[in-house]
Formats: C-alpha cells, structure tokens, sequence
C-alpha cells in the first residue's frame, strides 16, 4: 500500500478466481470508504458495482480458472475514488452489450450487470495493459454544489 | 439469506430477509419459488422489506420468478420494496414489469 496522502490511498490485491472473494472485496471495500469518505448514499452503488465487477472477471474473464488471478485496484484521489478489476481473459467488445431495458431483454435473467455499473457510478471504461483486461471505474469525491458555490464566490 | 413462508387471506406469502446476490441467496430463493409453484401456489408475495442487499443476480432471480409462475398460471407480486431495491427495478426498467405495493396488506388485498 502505498500512502498518496491523507486520506489517499491506492491499495492493489491479486487473489485467485473464486467467488468467494466476492465478499471479501465487499468488505475491504466497507473498511476503505470510512477513509476516504464515499458518501453513504452512494456506497451501497460503489459495492454493487465492485461485487458484479469482481463477478464478471471471475466468471466471465476467467471462466472461474482457479489457475488463474483476478486483481482489484481501490484507489483515492482528491477528485475520484477509482475501482480497477482485472482478470486474465480475452476481454470483449462491449458495444455489443446489449440493453437490458430492451423489450426482447427485459425478461433475461442475466446482461444487467455491467449496465448498472454504468448506470450507477460517474464513468466506467474498459481498458487493456500488459495482456490484461480491465474495467476501470469512479465516482466523483467532489461537491458539485460546494465547487459551483465556490466559484460564484470567485466572481463576487 | 433467510426466508419464512406462511399464508395470509388464501395467499402465499415468501419473506426474504438479508442478502440476494450471486451465491448469496440467490439459490434460496429460486428453491422456495419452484418449490411453492410446485405445490400449485397460485397467489404468491414475496416480502422485500427486510432485503439488505440485491444485485443483479437477485434482480435476475425475481425477474425469473416472475416468469415461472406467469407461465405455470400464478400471479407473483412484491411487497415492502426497500428505496434501493425500488431503484434499482427503475432503472432496469423491471418497475414496469412487476406489480409492487408499499405494504404486504395492500399486496394481499390486491388479489381480491
């Protein structure tokens, strides 16, 4: 772990896939956002979405390989607080992720996860590096009333 | 995830409390529902009031039930949605496949 600051961290874990560690992420996650902090109304969208991350790399990324790893990135900026998950697979096209809202989708039992993650939280990007596919994700640390506020107090 | 099945005025009423997610609750509650549907249930509740926690597995799950019991004649309906669970069916656009009410009572009176 590395110490950016007060308040600021970037914490790294490798574990391999199984879905038990779904709710040992859940956890660290509850541990971290006192740190940092993630506002209480938007923790419970923060954990849903580092559950089906972490779900979707194991599952899908992985095809639940135990030989293979899933890393999870937590970090706080000033600006963001920021989840990375990583697994070992082939990664995918996400534009053909199809809309769950959709009339011939709606009744699917499954395809809703990464459109919540997306839906949720302020951005969330696929990103590939070093033969690794991820999916990075933020919400926003900063009030954006407290920072229109300020800058109208700028203009005075 | 734990679970209490009882009947209210000839309808079954399923009350799920703690967590629907991928390998949390999630098997539970697809079992009681084959298994209500099995025994010919037709009016079915299911109680959220006391769901922690639901990702979209769980959101999948009842998304199932729902389909199940429409194709074996039953009427599944929710009851005490959480403001979480409530918005997470606004945003899937699932508020407007399932029939919710606010209390248990006014679900079970919605079958008469």
């Amino acid at each position: 772990m590395t110490d950016p600051g007060p308040g600021r961290f970037h914490v790294h874990f490798r574990v391999p896939s199984d879905l038990r560690y779904t709710d040992l992420f859940h956890t660290v996650l509850a541990q971290l956002a006192r740190e940092v902090p993630i506002p209480e109304e938007r923790m419970d969208w923060v954990t849903l979405a580092l559950r089906e991350a972490v779900n979707n790399a194991v599952l899908h990324g992985n095809k639940k390989d135990p030989s293979k790893f899933i890393e999870v990135e937590l970090e706080a900026t000033k600006e963001e607080f920021i989840m990375r998950v990583w697994d070992e697979g082939p990664g995918f096209d996400d534009s053909r992720l199809g809309d769950p809202r959709d009339p011939e989708n709606l009744f699917r039992p499954n395809g809703r996860g990464i459109f919540l993650i997306r839906q949720l939280l302020d951005r969330a990007k696929f990103i590939r590096k070093e033969g690794r596919f991820g999916l990075e994700m933020a919400i926003s640390l900063v009030d954006k009333d407290q920072t229109m506020d300020n800058q109208e107090a700028a203009h005075e | 995830m734990n679970n209490r099945i009882y009947e209210k005025d000839g309808v079954t009423v399923l009350e799920l409390k703690g967590t629907i997610t991928l390998g949390g609750g999630d098997v539970t509650m697809r079992d009681r529902i084959k298994e209500l549907l099995g025994q010919d249930r037709k009016k079915i509740v299911i109680d959220l009031g006391e769901v922690s926690f639901m990702d979209s597995t769980g959101l999948g799950e009842l998304v199932a039930a729902y389909t199940t019991a429409r194709h074996q004649q039953a009427t599944l309906k929710l009851a005490n949605l959480t403001k979480k669970i409530k918005d997470l069916l606004s945003i899937t656009q699932l508020a407007a496949v399932f029939e919710t009410y606010e209390s248990l009572d006014e679900a079970i009176a919605s079958f008469k």
